[in-house]
């Protein structure tokens, strides 16, 4: 029984992830990517394909708030075919962070593309809300905010003293928004001024404070499984090259100094993936899980396209190719939602290994 | 000669040429006449023949007194390639003609020697030049040319016979920039700037008088060039705490909010590992002048790229959410490559290069493991054959 509904799972993800991917492979090929004009557009086409084409909108909001009541796992099968495709969207932010939380806090929708405002490099659990509610207003900025559009920008901040989720529109008076010259341009951030906003208040105290670190963990956990597509395009990129290019009167990957770099590779881009796919699949260990996978993914992600790019020589190091786009989300991404080292002191609490001192 | 003496010639400079009331090309040619360019050359080549580390002195002399320099960002191909490779295989007309304003920065130069077919293996140019009454009409397609868009003047790695083995049929020339027959395409770099270029050579007329060393001779001088190539990119002669271990030690002094341990403790090996590598360029600098450099000069290469790709991703990770930041994409050919004068993300990007460029730093391992350690060869499938008979 157990087994058949897992068999039943598996077949379901499979089906899902190759929707995704042939959609990306038709709206966002790789060479669509590095004309960094168009990017916006792009977004715009590849959200639209995920939200209304192959109808994800909504997918982790329980159908009894309107949503589809999906899985964390779903949206990490469609997490790993966007960082395959490193394309640029709002899934990761919306989708799984900032939609489901404000349907934790009990706001009725609609959810758009709802966007947290906190800097990106945000961890779960490490979250100081430093925007303060006076009389009903807020003022203050945030930096380097992930995911801002035209949806609802979800707002932690402190109400007498208590952390509190308030919500405010992106184009309500009183808020600015500055786009930022982003390392990675496909996930593009924001600086985020609020200026005497009107911000209404939707939960506080515990409540708020679990819906921000579960919202927060639940990204994590997408991000680990992004950044495993991610490691698998920069492998499999590299695996091609070296399949293809002579030198010395032999395929590179004839060398031995190549192939056992590739063969290790392989070893952690698999290990990653078994770490993001427990992190995503678990439902009594998430925690751990989360923090064990964003640790690693982050890592193996960085190696793989720094591999990349050195085993492509010359070519790696051209805007043409899009593999500094790889590089480039990697690198970002390696500090995104909290660095490897503060999901380890995470996970070190959690499973109680005290550092020294 | 010691520093005093060295002083006391650069006063004599200083003297008869005041930096404020000389025109700067007056002052850089009367340092090049004085021997005080770069004193590790020989006399008569802007040199004293004394050793390279002995610069050291002259330029702190010249500087103390507010003398221009010759700008060598802007010209590191010709300083650190060209001009070492014409004065071991130049004709005296030769280096007389090119070196002094090389040095000065009056003429720029560039490299021709990477093709789409020729990278790591550098002996497999197709590029061909044939011989036509005394000039030679060069054909092909180059490719990563740093800087050409500048380039009055660039060494050039051509076939001249096809049917000799791979390594014989090459030579070596100098390639005017400037003849109808060269077209130089800026190429996109992952920083945003186009640095490099491709550059297509359409019966391009290099007279037999810019040929370096002997026809066929290419290989060798060609080696000597990448040799002189990885010791400039190696780097030395600075004080410590220059170069990319400054830039990142002053981003850690100046964000106490930002320090994490661990990143502490990477920071501190690579300090380590930074100042190790300035001590092992300044006993290559205090080698007597004959010395060339060689294969074992490669390890300074190997460790320069390694350091300088940990620290800018250290310095990025160190700067969390405004490490996430780039200064500018916008696509420019720029002049020269400066680490500094860029933001951490054009550090982290460019540094990727550093492994790259002059040679990979797994070609260069092969190097040591076979030139220094004298371990077997890989197996070569091109060995021994013509040319044009090899499966490319
Ligand atoms: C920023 C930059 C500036 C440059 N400027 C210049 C310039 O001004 N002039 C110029 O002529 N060239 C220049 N180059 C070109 C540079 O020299 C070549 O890119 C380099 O030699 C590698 O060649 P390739 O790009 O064809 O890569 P390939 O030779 O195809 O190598 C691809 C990968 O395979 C590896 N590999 C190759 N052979 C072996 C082997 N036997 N064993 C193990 N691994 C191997 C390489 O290390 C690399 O990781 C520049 C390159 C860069 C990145």
């Amino acid at each position: 029984m157990e087994r058949e509904r897992t068999m039943t799972a598996t077949a379901e993800s499979t089906a899902l992830a190759e929707t995704v991917r042939r959609m990306l492979e038709r709206v966002a090929p790789a060479t669509s990517l590095v004309h960094e004009d168009g990017l916006d557009a792009l977004l715009r086409r590849v959200d639209a394909a995920l939200d209304d084409e192959i109808g994800l909108a909504g997918l982790l909001v329980p159908e009894s708030q309107g949503g589809l009541g999906g899985e964390l796992s779903d949206a990490a099968t469609v997490a790993t075919e966007l960082g395959r495709a490193c394309a640029p969207s709002r899934f990761v932010t919306a989708t799984v962070l900032a939609g489901p939380l404000l349907a934790d806090v009990g706001h009725a929708g609609p959810f758009g593309a709802a966007c947290l405002v906190v800097p990106w490099g945000t961890a779960p659990g490490e979250l100081l809300p430093r925007l303060v509610v006076v009389d009903g207003l807020v003022s203050g900025s945030v930096r380097s905010v992930a995911g801002v559009g035209d949806g609802p920008l979800v707002l932690p901040v402190t109400v007498d003293g208590e952390t509190a989720v308030a919500i405010v529109s992106a184009d309500a008076p009183g808020v600015g928004l500055a786009p930022v010259t982003s390392l990675d341009t496909t996930r593009p951030l924001t600086d985020v001024t609020l200026d005497g906003v009107a911000v209404q208040v939707l939960a506080t105290g515990r409540r708020a404070v679990d819906a921000l670190d579960a919202g927060l963990e639940r990204a994590a956990v997408a991000l680990a499984a992004e950044q495993v597509g991610l490691a698998s395009w920069c492998l499999s990129t590299t695996v091609d090259h070296v399949q293809q290019r002579r030198q010395f009167g032999r395929l590179l990957g004839s060398f031995q100094a190549l192939k056992h770099r590739l063969a290790t590779l392989w070893i952690e881009v698999d290990s990653a993936s078994v770490a993001a796919e427990a992190a995503a699949t678990t439902t009594s260990d998430r925690a751990v899980l989360a923090s064990a996978a964003q640790s690693m993914c982050s890592e193996v992600a960085l190696h793989a396209a720094e591999e990349c790019i050195q085993m492509l020589g010359g070519i790696g190091m051209t805007w043409e190719h899009p593999a500094h786009l790889y590089l480039k989300r990697a690198l970002v991404d390696l500090n995104a939602l909290g660095t490897p080292e503060q999901h380890r002191r995470r996970l070190a609490t959690l499973v109680d290994l005290p550092p020294a001192g | 000669m010691s520093a005093a003496d060295l002083e006391h010639l650069a006063a004599r400079l200083l003297a008869a040429h005041p930096p404020a009331s000389t025109d700067r090309l007056d002052f850089l040619r009367a340092q090049y006449d004085a021997g005080l360019a770069w004193v590790g050359k020989p006399v008569g080549r802007g040199g004293l023949g004394l050793t390279v580390s002995d610069q050291v002195v002259v330029d702190a002399a010249l500087r103390a007194a507010g003398a221009p320099d010759n700008d060598p960002a802007a010209n590191s191909i010709g300083l650190g390639m060209a001009a070492p490779t014409l004065l071991r295989y130049g004709t005296p007309d030769q280096v007389d003609r090119f070196l002094p304003p090389l040095w000065t920065g009056e003429e720029i130069w560039c490299q021709l020697f990477s093709e789409p077919g020729a990278g790591s293996d550098l002996a497999n140019v197709s590029t061909s030049a044939t011989l036509d009454g005394d000039t030679w009409v060069v054909n092909g397609q180059k490719v990563w040319t740093s800087g050409a868009q500048n380039a009055r003047f660039a060494i050039l790695v051509a076939r001249t016979d096809p049917s000799a083995f791979k390594h014989a049929g090459l030579t070596y020339f100098v390639c005017p920039m400037d003849d109808p027959g060269v077209d130089v395409r800026p190429l996109r770099q992952i920083t945003g700037e186009a640095e490099f270029n491709e550059v297509f050579l359409t019966d391009v007329r290099i007279p037999d008088s810019l040929r370096i060393g002997a026809v066929g001779q290419g290989w060798e001088v060609a080696t000597a060039t990448l040799n002189n190539e990885r010791v400039a990119i190696g780097g030395g002669g600075a004080p410590r705490e220059s170069g990319m271990i400054g830039v990142v030690a002053q981003a850690w002094r100046s964000h106490p909010e930002r320090r994490r341990p661990v990143l502490h403790d990477r920071l501190m090996r690579l300090w380590i590992d930074a100042e190790v590598a300035r001590l092992a360029a300044e006993r290559v600098r205090r080698r007597p002048a004959h010395v060339t450099p060689g294969p074992g000069d490669s390890a300074a290469k190997v460790t320069f790229a390694r350091i300088a790709q940990q620290l800018t991703a250290l310095e990025v990770e160190l700067l969390g959410d405004d490490g996430m930041r780039y200064d500018d994409w916008t696509m420019r050919r720029p002049e020269r490559v400066s680490f500094t004068g860029r933001g951490p993300g054009y550090r982290y990007l460019r540094a990727k290069g550093n492994s790259i460029e002059g040679g990979t730093s797994e070609v260069l391992l092969n190097l040591i493991a076979e030139r220094v350690l004298g371990l077997p060869a890989e197996h070569r499938p091109d060995k021994g054959i013509p040319w044009n008979e090899s499966a490319r």
